[in-house]
């Protein structure tokens, strides 16, 4: 019984809208933390993160937007607009 | 005398919340902000029903807001709850459930302007905010919405291109990794296993052959369009899928389409709002979806210089009360 137990194959059933799934970006979390003072985000040397070179790239970095918010999987904006400067 | 402080309800790694803090101590707005993940460990809720409304207190290890002081609430993000390591599974989940119901309760029954209700939001689902756009005088793609392998199969095979789209896009599978559904054409492939539709409901719609996208950020009477151009094949499918091959641009929206999202807001009763169109070849913009939750703007802000902070600050900082 053991033996047909384990050998129990792996259901292939899955909903059609999952097909073409991708992997989330993952990236790398923010050099900043919390301050509950002033409550925003700073560096470690205190400063602004959003007013930091690392923040600047957060704040327009454009996360999985949509109906599920922000994101978990961080990702930097390491790239200009094609067309655009920055 | 009137409220003055504006809470603001997101994680504590929020950009654009950053940004919004720092508007409302321009404006001299006292701000209260927290993660829901503080409570019930890091926040304390006293709250005491007195004649029809919530009195008493949310307090920090670092601050304190009476509840009555309260103006306005964002409700930008909403964290997980962390409790106790110490609690079994059986009571985490009923301390979850409490938790959701009493905090959450107390914060959405609060005497203040809500952007967004939680109410409005979850009243909001996709096939919902479809329904509405149409009856808003929006055009929307043609849509169905099924677990009927027949009837995708016919619908997919009318002279239009047809997209699947996801009504949540963000998936973790069955090891814990964290997959993304964009929505992409249906392929022959995709044809061939049309069985699977079967096993849930599926949203599939007409592709909209775009000359670009246009992201409508909405605060408050304030509209803010950005057209998104596409520039590698795949952002022209879902332009979330390729952020990096992306040009942006603020542009005037038809006056058709700007009465159609303000009676949108309107009648969904939601006081912000990032809503996506795609601009067919047709000229005609067609509404694909609102999102209220979180409602990201950092990313067109940063690109193209309009002033959704600003706006944001000043909705939330507004003295609505006796007006609405």
């Amino acid at each position: 019984m053991n033996d047909e137990a384990d050998s129990k194959p792996v259901s292939t059933l899955r909903p059609w809208g999952l097909r073409g799934l991708r992997l989330a970006p993952q990236g790398d979390v923010p050099m900043c933390r919390y301050d509950p003072v002033r409550q925003v985000a700073v560096t470690a040397s205190g400063e602004l993160w959003i007013g930091s070179n690392d923040g600047k790239k957060w704040s327009s970095v454009a996360e999985l937007d949509g109906d599920e918010g922000r994101s978990e999987a961080w990702g930097w904006d390491d790239g200009k607009d094609v067309t655009e400067s920055w | 005398m009137a409220n003055m402080t504006v809470l603001i309800v997101s994680q504590e790694i929020d950009p654009t919340a950053d940004e919004v803090v720092l508007a409302l101590a321009e404006r001299n707005v006292s701000v209260f902000r927290i993660d829901r993940a503080w409570f019930p460990q890091r926040l304390t809720l006293k709250a005491r029903l007195r004649y029809g409304r919530w009195t008493g207190s949310l307090q920090t290890a670092e601050r304190r807001v009476e509840l009555d002081d309260i103006r306005s609430v964002w409700h930008r993000w909403r964290s997980s709850f962390v409790l106790s390591p110490q609690l079994t599974p059986q009571d985490r989940r009923h301390a979850e459930r409490e938790a959701r119901t009493g905090f959450d309760g107390v914060v959405c029954s609060l005497a203040a302007r809500h952007v967004n209700h939680p109410h409005h939001v979850a009243a909001l689902s996709k096939p919902v905010e479809l329904v509405l756009a149409a009856q808003c005088g929006l055009d929307v793609p043609e849509t169905v919405i099924s677990n009927s392998s027949d009837q995708v199969r016919a619908f997919a095979d009318g002279p239009h291109g047809v997209v699947r789209k996801l009504f949540s896009c963000h998936v973790v599978d069955d090891t814990g990794c964290s997959m993304i559904g964009h929505t992409r054409l249906v392929t022959d492939d995709d044809l061939a296993e049309l069985d699977q539709v079967e096993l849930t409901a599926h949203q599939v719609q007409y592709y909209v052959d775009k000359l670009m996208d246009v992201r409508v950020v909405v605060v408050g009477d304030q509209i803010f369009p950005v057209a998104i151009h596409p520039l590698s094949d795949v952002a022209r499918i879902d332009f979330r899928a390729d952020y990096r091959a992306l040009r942006r641009e603020v542009i005037e929206l038809p006056a058709a389409v700007m009465q159609g999202i303000r009676r949108f807001m309107a009648e969904s009763g939601l006081l912000m709002a990032s809503m996506d169109f795609s601009v067919g070849r047709d000229g005609r913009y067609y509404f694909l979806e609102s999102n209220p939750a979180g409602s990201q703007y950092g990313w067109l802000e940063a690109k193209t210089g309009v002033c959704i902070t600003d706006a944001v600050a000043d909705l939330l900082a507004e003295d609505w009360s006796g007006s609405s």
